[in-house]
């Protein structure tokens, strides 16, 4: 990798360390290897938000032409939201892509990441079926979000509701996280959910 | 969307951009507003633009190529609305840094780093003779003079030029230098230990020169004087024993030889008259025996006597003979040393046996050659031709290469030192005709900052002067410079300065 690349990683993993937000247990970045190419992020899920409390995963890479370009950051821990692919992990934040700038780093992105948890953008989708729900049933889409987060994320705060069909639907024969994606996609609805994965 | 990934010749430029400073501060930190948003190290011939935010001049030119916006507040940029901030270079270049060079405690303002890292005492630096350390500067004398397995040395024994590594093994084998006879615990050359113990060395132990008349004894040298004057009779019995037998031996001789053996009682003649009447009665046993064994037991101990007598003499002339080779091989010296001085700064060095040599010369430790010393002129500088006819160094195995060496002379006090002038290398074409001739000539001028040219503390200057690659191997013995297996190498010095300082 570049050196220029290297070098800035480096102080950037230092800053990130000391700053206050690593103090508070907000943010954390870890080296993957010891190359400084492929790091671990985590933030916390903010308060007041469906994520609230959940620690959520992230893989980041560096690209050699760093800081000139983003770098290439998405979700490893399963989640629902509207800016982020609950397949995939992409993350739709413009930051990460055209609006990226030399003086933006680790921390300010993972701090980013964190705003976009509680602040969604429904009408630049990452995710289209999250996004509808969100803006159609908005308490469906919180209650969705929580239930994800408390599975995948140990958030604290369960949905016993949706625990239930989620269970209901495993004890059929059915895969946990296909359940749960078809229950997500469908409102809750077991008998749309079943069609949906049988389909 | 993404955009696509930049070209690859961008990342090399990235990689190689001059982003900002990364040093040891006095402070341990340097205030944030010198500090570039992009490569988040002090700035480096910072750019201010014209939103008011500053950066490494090359850090933001690395982002213009990617993004037209100001990375820290997404404002317009425009290369032509930038500028180099004085003001804040002034003032990075004034803060203070430690020296980074592990053990040197100096600090100095940022502007001053490379004028003190041209001088730290502390910054590792290769060693010039190319061996594999890295040396802190102010350990590099020390290196260099004494402990570089590269330096050269000189073998003070014999002058020769070695690399300090190889000194051991060349001790080793160094024909000049003196070692101790491990016998008689004399110090002689190398060379000369075998003749040392041939003809003087006093503990070899050697037989008694009576021994071919039986002598058994076997002693050191030194004790041969008192074994001769302590067994002086028995030598004489071993030797008149000797002398009997050689006469028991002669008796049958005597008899079937009569006339031969008859002549040594009655110094008959053959031709005598008597002789055949004679041959009847007389039993050569009694006739010639019984007086004649006292007679030649008498002629034996004068033979003894006068064999030690001859064998005193003997060792007398050897003794004035060695004096006389000592005496002559010093006149030798003092001839050459003159004839050297008698050349007039043109000097003819004819090398006889010269592809004999070079043959020797491929297989020995040591491919060289040096010439008589001579004179620049009468009262001029001593110096001396080096020849390696297999090269060295770049010329090695492909060129001749040829100097010239100064050396300890008579006059060295009277004469200005460095040496001062040009010198002429040639090497002569002896085969082709008169005015057809192609010498390979070489012109050298003195230079004053070389060793070479300085007033020699040893017999021979062990640095010279000349060329590595003098002319091609190929073309010395191919073509018209050896001839009747000789070489001739030429040299003429012109002296500058010609006046000694007396």
């Amino acid at each position: 990798m570049a050196n220029i690349a290297v070098a800035r990683i480096k102080r950037e993993f230092k800053e990130v360390v000391k700053s206050e937000e690593v103090a508070k247990c907000h943010i954390k970045v870890e080296l993957v290897d010891d190359s400084f190419t492929s790091l671990r992020g985590e933030i916390l899920g903010p308060p007041d938000t469906p994520y609230e409390g959940g620690t959520f995963i992230l893989d980041i890479r560096i690209p050699e032409t760093y800081p000139f370009n983003p770098p290439k950051v998405q979700f490893l821990t399963k989640i629902w939201h509207p800016n982020i692919s609950s397949v995939t992990g992409a993350i739709c934040l413009d930051i990460l892509k055209d609006q990226w700038a030399a003086a933006m780093t680790l921390r300010t992105v993972l701090l980013s990441l964190q705003a976009l948890l509680a602040a969604p953008e429904p009408d630049d989708p990452q995710d289209a079926v999250v996004a509808r729900q969100y803006k159609e049933t908005s308490d469906i889409f919180s209650q969705t979000a929580r239930h994800w987060a408390s599975n995948y994320a140990s958030a604290p705060h369960r949905e016993p509701v949706m625990d239930d069909k989620v269970a209901q639907l495993k004890n059929m024969g059915f895969d946990e996280h296909k359940a749960r994606v078809a229950l997500s996609t469908h409102n809750w609805d077991i008998e749309q959910a079943m069609e949906n994965i049988l389909s | 969307m993404l955009r696509s990934p930049p070209p690859s010749h961008s990342a090399e430029q990235n990689s190689s951009i001059d982003q900002g400073f990364d040093l040891p501060w006095e402070d341990g930190r340097v205030d944030k507003r010198y500090e570039c948003p992009i490569c988040l190290l002090v700035q480096r011939n910072p750019v201010q633009t014209s939103c008011g935010h500053r950066y490494c001049r090359a850090c933001i030119y690395a982002w213009i190529r990617e993004s037209p916006l100001c990375p820290t507040c997404n404002s317009a940029l425009g290369t032509s609305k930038m500028f180099t901030d004085l003001i804040a270079e002034r003032e990075i270049m004034s803060l203070r840094v430690k020296c980074s060079n592990e053990g040197c405690t100096q600090t100095f303002e940022l502007a001053n780093s490379e004028s003190h890292n041209e001088k730290c005492l502390f910054r590792l630096v290769p060693c010039p003779n190319g061996c594999p350390n890295l040396l802190r500067r102010r350990s590099l004398d020390n290196h260099m003079a004494n402990l570089c397995l590269l330096r050269v040395k000189v073998c003070e024994h014999c002058s020769e030029e070695v690399k300090a590594e190889d000194l051991p093994d060349h001790l080793n084998k160094c024909r000049e230098l003196q070692i101790s006879c491990e016998l008689c615990g004399c110090r002689v050359q190398r060379s000369e230990l075998m003749s040392h113990r041939e003809s003087v060395c006093a503990k070899v132990i050697i037989p008694c020169c009576y021994s071919r008349f039986g002598c058994t004894e076997r002693m050191q040298r030194q004790n041969l004087p008192s074994h001769y004057a302590a067994c002086v009779h028995e030598h004489l019995q071993l030797v008149s024993q000797h002398v009997s037998i050689l006469e028991s031996q002669m008796r049958p001789s005597v008899a079937s030889h009569r006339p031969a053996s008859a002549r040594l009682p009655q110094q008959l003649s053959f031709d005598s008259p008597y002789v055949t009447s004679d041959l009847i009665d007389t039993d050569p046993i009694k006739t010639a025996a019984p007086g004649g064994t006292a007679a030649l037991l008498n002629e034996a101990s004068d033979l003894a006597a006068q064999l030690v007598d001859a064998k005193r003499t003997i060792e007398r002339l050897t003794s004035t003979v060695q004096q006389q080779t000592q005496k002559i091989s010093s006149l030798e010296r003092k001839i050459r040393e003159i004839d050297g001085r008698h050349c007039n700064g043109v000097f003819y060095w004819q090398v006889n046996n010269y592809m004999d040599y070079k043959q020797t010369l491929l297989q020995g430790s040591t491919p060289v050659l040096h010439s008589p010393g001579f004179y620049s002129s009468f009262y001029g500088y001593k110096m001396c031709i080096r020849l390696n006819p297999n090269g060295i160094e770049q010329g090695s195995g492909t060129h001749v290469s040829v100097f010239l060496h100064f050396m300890k002379g008579e006059n060295d006090a009277l004469l200005r030192w460095p040496f001062k002038g040009k010198i002429v290398l040639s090497i002569l074409d002896l085969i082709s005709p008169d005015g057809c001739q192609q010498h390979i000539v070489d012109f050298l001028s003195s230079k004053p900052d070389l060793a070479a040219f300085r007033r020699p503390t040893s017999n021979r200057n062990h640095k010279g002067f000349g060329y590595l690659e003098f002319a091609p191997i190929s073309v010395i013995e191919k073509g018209n410079y050896v001839k009747d297996n000789t070489l001739v190498v030429k040299a003429v010095i012109e002296c500058e300065d010609e006046s000694l300082i007396a």
